[in-house]
């Protein structure tokens, strides 16, 4: 594993922190989740000096809304499949995230700028950071090798993306000139 | 339809935009995302290999998002099976989401789009290309999960 990659070194310059195994809880499903919200908050720095750079920032962000919302389910769903004592707890701390970085999405939409992208993606970076080394592990001991944790965690699928109309319609009969 | 088995082919010249659809799909378990740059290697693509379904840029060098629809209705698409083709696009003026109609799209996503929209709209446009084989096939599928299931 690189220095680059050592979970929980954030020091000095924004080091990217990416997966590895030293971050794995133990669920497959939940340890991908994890490797998605890596990817997305990397791809969130990138977007700053991309090319067409608005569209991609609104694009990953409003990707990483949606997706920390699907993760969080299937990891609510896991804790409590498992009897993990501290759910409540971890699921209010979801709970502070989600409106956090839902403050972040209405801020962003209201004035779109780099520098809030920018500062979103090195909160969430840290938050995630040490919310899965600090709190997720917590109840690895719980999910590892267990049966109900795998059920719980494949029982969210494509179908949690499909449960309400999207707001977001274009199309000709749809956006007048 | 099962996400894990589609074959989603990606076509812009925004890296960063066809990144963040390939991990959208990722993160839905689709195995399969194939990328292009430009028009000329989406059709190259789709003549090399099967694809279900394809997220097409508008504006792009060479061949525009109307072009490649065109010619994947002229060419790729076979025994009245249309591969269905989103548009993917931050104009969306009527005139040129006209064009693209014209051309043969199925339909469109506004940049920046959401991952709700990005899901809904190939799920939608999957259910509409259905042929009656690929229905049956499903139907068949369902009906031997439901009696595991019971």
């Amino acid at each position: 594993m690189s220095d680059k990659n050592s979970p929980g070194d954030l020091k000095g310059a924004r080091r990217r922190v990416s997966w590895s195994a030293a971050f794995s809880v133990g669920v497959p499903e939940i340890d991908a989740d994890h490797r998605i919200l890596f990817e997305l908050i990397g791809q969130m720095r990138d977007a700053a000096t991309a090319f067409e750079g608005d569209m991609v920032t609104g694009s990953v962000l409003a990707a990483l809304a949606d997706y920390v919302d699907y993760h969080f389910e299937r990891e609510e769903r896991v804790m409590e499949a498992v009897g993990y004592p501290e759910e409540k707890q971890h699921a209010e701390r979801h709970a502070r995230l989600r409106k956090k970085v839902e403050e972040f999405v209405r801020r962003y939409n209201q004035e779109p700028s780099d520098g809030l992208a920018n500062e979103l993606a090195e909160f969430l970076e840290d938050w995630l950071n040490h919310h899965i080394l600090d709190e997720d592990m917590r109840y690895r001991p719980y999910a590892e090798n267990n049966r109900a944790a795998s059920v719980a965690a494949s029982s969210i699928g494509i179908e949690f993306f499909m449960d309400s109309e999207d707001d977001a319609v274009t199309g000709p009969e749809e956006r007048p000139a | 339809m099962i996400w894990e088995d589609l074959r989603v082919l990606v076509v812009d010249d925004n890296a960063n935009i066809r990144r963040l659809i390939a991990t959208i799909l990722q993160g839905v378990n689709v195995k399969s995302v194939r990328e292009a740059a430009n028009g000329h290697t989406a059709l190259e693509i789709l003549r090399s290999f099967p694809i279900d379904l394809v997220l097409l840029d508008y504006v792009m060098e060479g061949m525009d998002g109307p072009a490649v629809t065109r010619a994947v209705r002229g060419e790729i698409d076979r025994d009245g099976r249309r591969v269905p083709v989103i548009v993917v696009t931050g104009y969306s003026e009527v005139a040129r989401l006209n064009v693209a109609k014209e051309a043969g799209v199925n339909d469109f996503i506004a940049k920046p789009f959401t991952t709700k929209t990005l899901l809904q709209r190939i799920a939608r446009a999957l259910s509409q290309d259905m042929t009656l084989k690929e229905m049956e096939t499903l139907a068949l599928q369902r009906q031997r999960q439901l009696r595991v299931g019971s």
